[in-house]
């Protein structure tokens, strides 16, 4: 007031006019918005810093993820060299005990000492290599588990994942508040400008105007502010990136629901400490549906399995990702898929979602046909059955090439194991809407003969032949069918396709890995029906498992159209004992242990609990001149032998003397032998290079009896 | 008889707007309002900057992350590169002990040790197979072939993450972003052009001020669509 008064004052000593109460009135108002304009100035280019050095951090930390990566090649090459090169002395060893049964006499000392250098050198190895395996199956470990306990060596790159990712989001979100701050900042000018305009025009509506939409201006702009500036962003806590890091190992690593519920946990940590971490929301809906999956046996996912509230959980966190900025095609495809099964369980409003999430998935997958046929389920699903078929040839073209333009083939096992997935999906439509049983059907035949025949040409209408007599036989390792075939010709494509359903279960699965779109009928001379055909399972997948117990379902198609199916239940649950060393597999009752005295590179055995009967193969370098039957004899001589010292028993060939057998798919002899209590099985086969396969089953009659035996004897396998 | 003096009828006041004072107050509803958008161009255009700016820094970004991702799948290929040579040592070593054996007499025992020699050989190769991504072929002499290329066009086909990561795009959607938040200074300067105008006939009176009402009208006007345009017609990226 004071200031007022003394400026009051000094107009008046000088003349002139007293200045308005409005003039002073917009004077102030210009000084307080002037002061806005710096506080805003000084806001924006706090923002603009804040994004700047964020983005700088998200591009640093590009660098450094390269830079990880290759630091994580380094150790995974170091790790896996020492691996492979421990197991390269290992077998060296073997070998060294293999030389020495038929070395000439004044060899032998020379032999025996490079046997135990090489022996001391394979633990040193076997010591330098950060795996550490000793837990699991030692030297004989799958390589898919080796590469499993390799992803620790990305810990960091995905921690520095995570890192580029918060920092992008930090820029971004600096950067919209730098944006905001320099709107505020011209609508503070524009006041500014109006306050000052105001005081030039003589006219009082006009000068009520102007002022009147200056202040408002300037409030709103100063409210906007301060609005602002209570929200700044704020930098994701590391806790965040290395949760996640956490999450990607466990999920690289896991090999059933434990280690995918750890993943879980893990990206729960991740997404509590950050919320807005699409990533990790797109994670853990990946790591949920594979926690929640019912075993997988046969090496895939069966989201028709998965409960309710497990799916319900990961499209929750999809879609969280979806709404966050994801754009991933596996997230928009994960998304599409879990929303169309969703659909299919009673949720129809979702399919029309579902279609949405799936196109642009397919969208951005030009040469991938499994969003195609994902996309022609759901159309299906909707009854868009034209829009359907359409993109089921798109699809099917894909599924035949790589590059559809350049007609580049994709490998003839990678077309059935997409077609095959294909023929799943329709299934589970077919099982969820029996009203378009006629149009899946169609659709399928369609996909059969066009990948059978890798063409997309249409379909000729002559049918393919029939089947009647189908029988299936489960064995432990493997599935045959048996049927007399007729009717078809050399030109018809024959599809086999197998599926299961567990005990206690009501859905079927395909079993891709066993399944097949073109395939030709051995012949069955001496059974009772005029084709078989095998589908082998053990071995197959990695690790290596033996099938399953529960019910095995052949179906068999003529150029597309089904002309038979059967069914039967398995055996009790075996366990694969996997020796690649030796390049053998078999299963064996789930309650036997692996022996010991099993040893690398020459044989692997299994017994069972009461130590009573035992099962095993065993791969025996010799030399390749001795003569084919001769030396297979001398192999089973070897193996009573030795089973007659560990008996302490006497052995008895039975009476019929050895017999032609298939071993290990190689034509070999097999000798029954009894002794008191029970019976042995041993059989021998050569390999082309000479060296010989020989297995062994044996126990007491009791066991015999049961029939167990004939199980593990089927079960001995080639493993490659 | 005179007539009676008739009273004039008053003249009609003119239209609001031609008296200065209406005029004055519609320039300054003009003026607030051509304010007000110089403020959204400034606006907008801080925000396609910002936007154009934060696609430049991704585009970086997933240069980087691509390049990251190719360097994963060629490690992948390197390490499997890395096992060939000791592969083929020991396929080549079983041809090479095989072939010595068969030079030898039937039964001695320096053949049989030297055919059990070669299984050893091909037994430690076998074990080596199973950590390929990609076995090589060998030919009929043992010698191994890894087709480093195929086996990295294969992985790289199969890479859903590689195929999200389209930097070219991000780079197209950033020239697009850059030329909008050019597209919005334009149209700044023209509203400041038109608010400049507005002022002088704000400031002037008489029949002088009309051709700076009618220009600042007409480029304000020119302006205001420019902004429509340039916000939601010219610059349409992904």
């Amino acid at each position: 007031m004071a200031a007022e008064l003394a400026l009051l004052d000094l107009e008046q000593a000088r003349g002139d006019a007293p200045m308005s109460r409005f003039a002073r009135r917009i004077a102030i108002a210009i000084a307080i918005v002037s002061l806005l304009a710096a506080v805003v100035g000084y806001l924006q280019n706090q923002a603009n810093t804040q994004s700047g050095n964020a983005a700088q951090r998200a591009q640093a930390d590009a660098v450094q993820g390269a830079d990880a990566t290759v630091r994580a090649r380094g150790q995974q090459f170091a790790a896996l060299d020492t691996w492979v090169l421990g197991l390269e002395d290992r077998i060296t060893v073997a070998n060294l005990g293999s030389e020495i049964e038929y070395a000439p006499l004044d060899q032998l000392g020379t032999l025996q000492a490079a046997r135990l250098a090489a022996a001391a050198l394979a633990d040193r190895t076997a010591a330098l290599s950060r795996l550490d395996l000793a837990a699991e199956a030692g030297p004989r470990t799958d390589p898919s588990v080796i590469w499993a306990k390799l992803s620790a060596t990305a810990r960091e790159q995905f921690q520095i994942e995570a890192m580029q990712d918060a920092d992008n989001e930090l820029a971004n979100a600096w950067g919209r508040q730098g944006a905001a701050y320099s709107a505020m900042l011209a609508i503070v000018a524009v006041a500014l400008y109006l306050l000052g305009l105001s005081l030039t025009l003589d006219v009082r509506r006009a000068k009520a105007l102007v002022a009147v939409a200056g202040v408002v201006l300037a409030l709103f702009a100063g409210g906007w502010t301060a609005v602002q500036a209570g929200t700044a962003p704020h930098a994701a806590p590391i806790e965040a990136a290395n949760a996640y890091a956490e999450g990607m190992v466990d999920l690289m690593a896991a090999t059933g629901p434990a280690g995918y519920s750890a993943a879980v946990d893990a990206f729960t940590k991740a997404v509590d400490a950050r919320p807005t971490f699409a990533r990790a929301y797109a994670n853990r809906g990946s790591a949920l549906l594979a926690a929640a999956s019912p075993e997988q046996p046969f090496g895939g996912q069966y989201i028709t399995l998965i409960p309710d509230a497990a799916l319900a959980a990961a499209a929750a966190d999809f879609e969280q990702a979806v709404r966050l900025g994801s754009r991933d095609t596996q997230v928009l495809w994960g998304l599409g898929v879990v929303l169309y099964d969703q659909a299919l369980r009673g949720k129809r409003g979702l399919i029309d979602e579902s279609i949405g999430y799936t196109s642009e998935a397919m969208a951005r997958s030009a040469a991938a046909p499994v969003p195609r046929y994902n996309l022609g389920d759901a159309l299906l699903a909707a009854g868009r059955i034209d829009e359907a078929r359409s993109a089921y040839e798109g699809a099917i073209a894909r599924t035949i090439w790589s590059d559809v333009d350049a007609r580049t083939p994709r490998g003839a096992g990678v077309q059935v194991s997409i077609a095959v997935s294909a023929f799943t999906s329709l299934e589970v439509l077919r099982a969820a809407k029996p009203e378009l049983d006629a149009t899946i059907s169609e659709v399928q035949a369609r996909i059969a003969w066009a990948v059978g025949k890798g063409t997309t040409d249409p379909m000729p209408n002559a049918a393919g032949g029939a089947v009647d007599g189908l029988v299936v036989d489960a064995f432990p390792s493997f599935l045959q069918w048996r049927g007399n075939l007729t009717g078809a010709t050399d030109a018809t494509i024959l599809g086999v396709l197998w599926w299961y359903r567990g005990k206690g279960e009501s859905d079927w699965s395909l079993i891709p890995t066993m399944s097949a779109l073109a395939t030709r009928p051995e012949t069955n001379t001496g059974g009772s029906t005029s084709h078989f055909g095998i589908a082998q399972f053990t071995g197959v997948t990695r690790p290596a498992r033996c099938l399953p117990t529960g019910t095995y379902r052949v179906e068999i198609y003529a150029d597309g159209r089904k002309i038979g199916s059967a069914e039967s239940d398995s055996p009790t649950a075996y366990v694969a004992l996997a020796a690649r060393d030796i390049g053998a597999v078999f299963c064996h009752p789930a309650d036997w242990t692996v022996s010991a005295a099993s040893t690398l590179g020459r044989s692997a055995f299994a017994t069972g609990p009461g130590g009573d009967r035992d099962a095993g193969v065993m791969h025996l370098a010799q030399p390749s001149s001795g003569g084919g039957e001769t030396a297979m004899r001398a192999v089973l001589d070897l193996l009573q032998a030795e089973l007659a010292s560990r008996l302490g028993q006497t052995l008895t060939p039975v009476a019929s003397g050895d017999a032609s057998s298939q071993v290990m798919s190689l034509l070999g002899l097999q000798r029954s032998v009894t002794y008191p209590g029970g019976a042995a099985i041993f059989t021998s086969a050569l390999d082309a290079d000479g060296s010989a396969y020989a297995t062994w089953v044996y126990g007491p009659y009791e066991w015999f009896q049961s029939g167990d035996w004939a199980w593990v004897n089927s079960s001995f396998r080639r493993l490659e | 008889m005179e007539n009676p003096e008739v009273p004039q009828p008053p003249a009609a006041p003119p239209a609001f707007w031609r008296t200065d004072a209406g005029l004055t107050t519609i320039v300054a509803a003009a003026i607030t309002v051509v304010s007000i958008l110089v403020a959204v161009a400034a606006w907008r255009g801080s925000t396609a900057i910002g936007r154009a700016s934060d696609l430049d820094g991704g585009y970086i970004q997933q240069v980087a992350m691509r390049q990251q991702e190719l360097e994963t799948i060629a490690g992948y290929v390197e390490l499997d590169m890395r096992l060939p040579p000791r592969y083929q040592e020991h396929v080549l070593a079983a041809a090479q002990l095989q072939a010595a054996a068969e030079k030898l007499p039937a039964g001695s025992a320096d053949r049989q040790l030297l055919e059990v020699r070669a299984q050893g050989e091909r037994a430690i190769a076998r074990v080596m197979r199973p950590f390929f991504i990609s076995l090589p072929t060998v030919d009929a002499q043992g010698v191994a072939m890894y087709d480093r290329e195929f086996v990295l066009r294969t992985l790289e086909d199969q890479d859903t993450r590689l195929a999200d990561l389209q930097p070219e795009q991000v780079a197209a959607d950033a020239v697009i972003a850059h030329n909008q938040a050019n597209g919005f200074v334009i149209v700044g300067v023209i509203l400041a052009v038109a608010l400049v105008l507005l002022t002088i006939a704000q400031v002037t009176r008489g029949a002088r001020r009309l051709p700076f009402v009618a220009s600042g009208a007409v480029i304000g006007l020119a302006g205001s669509i420019g902004l429509v345009l340039v916000e939601a017609v010219l610059f349409h990226g992904r």
